[in-house]
């Protein structure tokens, strides 16, 4: 049994030291950041910061999509560019360590806004979960495996009421480098 | 085994500024006056989208505005932290969910979108100097909220705002 198991077992074990609970305290909070990175990556559309989460020889399973990460790049974006806007909003991550390798599992709801078929939009939202296995290689956490579960879904028309054109003053998210997060990191924009 | 003193400090900071994001949105839901002001330091500027204005008087005038509402849930989510020694920019994602009375009956009105904040740690303490507000969606419909339906009538500790709220009457 691992220290920290997620399926407990009557088993003995004996209590981490102050130091490995600040260690895996570090480890968790390097596989959360992926997780929260590559949300941003794809609600800004970014190419670049996609990729950045994932080990070179990563894999990704989403369902409609199984292959390499690298590939799955081009692909997701394509998809993505057929919508307006999305927001993948994590919830409860949980992560189970054991040395380099971590198992996540992170709770998403994700909202879209896209095309419908007669000219209106809608908003659509998709929930799930997120079955991450992180690999630590040369000191550094990414992803190596990302397996998309889908758990319910929402669709419905737009009842977007915000005249973005005419409201000059307000802040809008976009996709890309013209999006108002990219000049307020630094090292996080991947520029 | 030991550990590079200055780590563990990284997560104590991301520990202390997700406190701060989180004491936001309870001085925001539960139209907590006090709990709200803290989170800003003296001269905290925050843009919402009507300019750049002094957080702590925007504080005062936002609580009148939420009170008049039947309830809100602001839920952060996607904390990103871009430390760098007192300063750190911060990306949280917010969900927030607003209950108002119309003509036509209770409304509900989402809004998606992202505090872009400049945290500064002064004496020890983290806090908000710089908050700009980003929209991303927004979702307006009819309420559909059903609390005496025989599911819901059961679940009958509801939220409130200070000093009604379960959190602060222990009940």
């Amino acid at each position: 049994m691992t220290r920290t198991d997620l399926n407990p077992s009557d088993s003995n074990t004996e209590l981490p030291t102050r130091d490995q609970r600040i260690s895996d305290l570090l480890d968790k909070q390097d596989c959360a950041e992926l997780v929260h990175r590559f949300a941003r990556a794809i609600d800004r559309c970014d190419e670049d910061l996609i990729g950045e989460v994932f080990h070179a020889d990563a894999t990704d399973d989403h369902g409609s999509y199984k292959g390499t990460a690298r590939e799955f790049v081009p692909w997701v974006i394509e998809v993505l560019e057929d919508m307006h806007r999305t927001q993948h909003i994590i919830g409860n991550i949980l992560i189970e360590l054991e040395g380099d390798t971590a198992q996540g599992e992170s709770y998403f709801i994700a909202h879209h806004t896209l095309p419908g078929e007669n000219g209106e939009d809608n908003f659509m939202i998709a929930a799930g979960r997120y079955l991450d296995r992180f690999e630590r290689r040369n000191g550094t956490w990414r992803i190596a495996h990302r397996g998309a579960v889908y758990d319910w879904s929402s669709i419905g028309p737009s009842t977007d009421i915000w005249d973005r054109a005419s409201m000059a003053d307000y802040s809008f998210g976009v996709r890309g480098k013209a999006d108002p997060s990219y000049s307020h990191f630094g090292g996080l924009s991947g520029s | 085994m030991s550990i590079n003193t200055q780590v563990p400090d990284s997560t104590g900071d991301h520990l202390a500024i997700q406190q701060v994001l989180y004491r936001y949105s309870r001085g925001i839901d539960r139209c907590d006056q006090k709990t709200l002001k803290s989170v800003w330091w003296p001269s905290a500027k925050a843009d919402y989208g009507n300019g750049e204005v002094d957080a702590l008087a925007w504080s005062d005038e936002v609580l009148s505005a939420l009170s008049s509402m039947l309830r809100t849930q602001h839920m952060l989510s996607n904390i990103l932290i871009e430390l760098s020694g007192d300063v750190a920019a911060v990306e949280t994602y917010c969900r927030a969910y607003h209950e108002i009375d119309s003509d036509d009956g209770p409304l509900e009105l989402e809004v998606g979108g992202r505090y872009l904040d400049r945290f500064e740690r002064r004496n020890g303490e983290w806090r908000i100097a710089h908050r700009r507000y980003v929209l991303d969606w927004n979702r307006n419909t009819p309420s559909t909220a059903q609390w005496d339906s025989e599911f819901y009538s059961t679940l009958a500790r509801r939220g409130k705002r200070k000093p009604d709220d379960p959190f602060y009457t222990g009940a």
